[in-house]
């Protein structure tokens, strides 16, 4: 009779060890999110889910079935005739599928490490960056043209320089790269900065990158003279992608700031304390900007900072809200519901669930 | 709760032992050897109720019962409790060294996973478990690589194409040594002997289980924390080596339960 109580103990004490374990061996992560004027992609969890934009309606997913080895939490890219949706996964492998029907077109399986960021795609080249240092870049068949290995995974879409027909990759390593685009060799390389860089550089037409880093600071940086014009320091890591437009920088931090700076001397121009994380990017309309917060806030601001809706979710909004024909579409970080449809003023036109399906 | 009075200050101490020397294999091995050191006073008061548990099963009284109970399994049972509580020993005493590891694995393999975070949600949430005065960003991304190992990943060393889980074995074995040199000689027919028999042989193959599936950073762990517990009980003269050699293990042989 011991003997039972004591393997039923023992059984009892493997299935709490086991089940503590298991909700945290499932890499999960955001939604990423791309539109272009007729459909919302998402890659979630084990599928790329294409939507209807007006209607919110499901178009097709890839794979079909579910496959339990896959997933993907990258933004999808399109090519520029958006004939081909590229996507990275957490297996290993970078995919190309047709935007209208769901189907693969061909698929890259070198990498030994997880794709976390959306390629780079430029007018004849895909730039896949890995968590696992290397950087490739195929053509539009999917064939290796080269690649390149950092000290350390990139997490962030490199951004394409035509002035000097090179690509700079941001890394988690510390470092930003200049990368021949022909080649793949590397051009130069910053000192190693304060911290990691996970967001894509916003870059200007006199070749300033501007970028923030884990170390709590925006750099204003030279690529012609390879120093820094100025620096901003923030209250936490700057995460999102900083955004230049109109003569304003915009850049967030996970101390919840959304904060304008003057790209020329890295002045403050106004601050909004939100006081909940943000890792998105803001998303930058004519008359407004959009931002969510880990609270489940969604902000609209005008362009001087001032606030003119707000709307409560509950879910975290870890993702960039993304803009089409005068829809905003609003990743969600929740188990079921994953996609909200709005229009410019807050108001909710369709919300797309897992639990559909 | 969990998160703040396990998993929080875990994953801080890991952090700041990784701050100073760069490694986090090696960072999991002092950590490891530090909880070992911290448990120090329940892993000495263990061995002393084992060493009761021992002695009373040698007693005269203790064989008596054995004798004239022996047809009567409810009674004599009946009557070894009656002497447990009377000489104020534990019987599962000798199981408790690797129960009360099991809170600690759990919280250890979660501080693990969330310091190595594959996915940006993952780091974003180990963003907000960083205690202020680690400097978390100069650290960032934490090197998970040790020896051959990606300690976020199960181990296997890929020898001609295969991949050998060597680690899971020597958890395997270190575990299996570890219960059978730290078990006392027991008495044949002695039920809690029967008990502490199956969890000798089924807890270092469920161990290796894990050490086998989840990440290998949790197995670097089980490996140091079954040889520091061998030196830990061997510094303290307690190690039964006996127990290895089957055939001297009879209780027609007095086992000392002393180091030799």
């Amino acid at each position: 009779m011991r003997n039972k109580l004591a393997l039923f103990l023992f059984i009892l004490l493997g299935v709490f060890l086991l089940s503590a374990c298991s909700g945290t061996t499932i890499a999960s992560s955001w939604p990423g999110v791309t539109v272009n004027q007729e459909r919302v992609y998402i890659a979630y969890h084990q599928q790329i889910i294409a939507l209807d934009m007006k209607s919110g309606s499901e178009k097709w997913r890839y794979p079909a079935e579910v496959n339990n080895k896959i997933s993907f939490y990258a933004a999808p890219a399109l090519t520029p005739d958006d004939g081909q949706l590229i996507v990275g996964g957490y297996d290993h492998v970078l995919y190309s599928i047709n935007p209208q029907n769901g189907q693969e077109n061909w698929k890259f399986s070198e990498s030994k490490y997880n794709y976390v960021a959306t390629p780079l795609i430029t007018k004849d080249r895909i730039y896949a960056p890995t968590s696992g240092k290397a950087l490739y870049a195929l053509d539009f068949q999917g064939n290796k043209l080269w690649d390149f290995s950092a000290e350390g995974a990139i997490w962030a879409t490199p951004v394409t320089d035509e002035s000097c027909n090179c690509i700079y990759v941001p890394s988690m390593d510390h470092h930003i790269y200049a990368i021949d685009a022909q080649t793949g060799n590397l051009v130069w390389k910053t000192e190693k900065l304060e911290g990691s860089i996970v967001g894509t550089p916003a870059m200007d037409k006199e070749g300033i990158l501007y970028f923030g880093t884990f170390g709590n600071l925006v750099h204003a940086l030279d690529t012609k003279t390879k120093t820094d014009r100025w620096t901003y320091p923030t209250r936490n890591w700057v995460w999102g992608d900083p955004v230049l437009q109109d003569g304003h920088l915009y850049i967030t931090d996970l101390a919840g700031d959304l904060i304008a700076l003057d790209p020329q001397n890295g002045k403050e121009i106004w601050k909004v304390e939100t006081n909940s994380a943000i890792t998105a990017s803001p998303l930058i309309l004519k008359d407004k900007i959009i931002i969510g917060n880990e609270a489940g806030n969604l902000y609209a601001f005008d362009l001087q900072g001032k606030q003119l809706w707000m709307k409560t979710f509950s879910a975290k909004l870890l993702a960039t809200v993304k803009y089409s024909d005068g829809m905003l579409y609003v990743p969600l970080v929740t188990k079921d519901d994953i996609l909200v449809a709005l229009n410019e003023q807050g108001e909710q036109s369709w919300i797309f669930s897992l639990a559909k399906k | 709760m969990w998160d703040q009075f396990i998993i929080n200050p875990m994953v801080n101490v890991l952090l700041y032992i990784y701050s100073l020397i760069g490694n986090f294999g090696i960072a999991i091995i002092i950590f490891t050897i530090l909880i070992r050191l911290l448990t120090h006073p329940l892993t000495a008061s263990q061995m002393k109720s084992s060493q009761g548990l021992q002695e009373l099963q040698k007693s005269k009284e203790w064989q008596e019962i054995q004798k004239k109970y022996k047809d009567d399994k409810q009674k004599l049972s009946q009557e070894q409790m009656r002497l447990y509580q009377e000489k104020g020993i534990n019987p599962f005493g000798s199981c408790l060294p690797t129960l009360i590891q099991f809170p600690i694995i759990i919280g250890l393999y979660q501080a693990i996973i969330r310091a190595l975070a594959v996915t940006p949600l993952q780091l974003f949430d180990f963003s907000k478990h960083i205690y202020p005065f680690i400097n978390a960003a100069k650290i960032i991304p934490l090197n998970n690589h040790f020896l051959w190992m990606d300690l976020s990943q199960p181990e296997r060393l890929y020898l001609f194409g295969f991949g050998v889980p060597v680690l899971a074995i020597i958890v395997v074995i270190t575990t299996y040594l570890q219960t059978k040199l730290m078990t006392p000689s027991t008495q044949p027919g002695d039920q809690s002997a029967q008990m502490t028999q199956m969890m000798n042989l089924y807890m270092p193959l469920f161990i290796g289980y894990i050490a086998y599936t989840l990440a290998s950073g949790l197995a670097l762990y089980f490996v140091t924390s079954n040889v520091v517990g061998i030196l830990q009980y061997g510094a303290m003269g307690k190690v039964n080596w006996r127990n290895l050699i089957p055939a001297r293990s009879k209780p027609s042989e007095k086992s000392t339960g002393k180091t030799k």
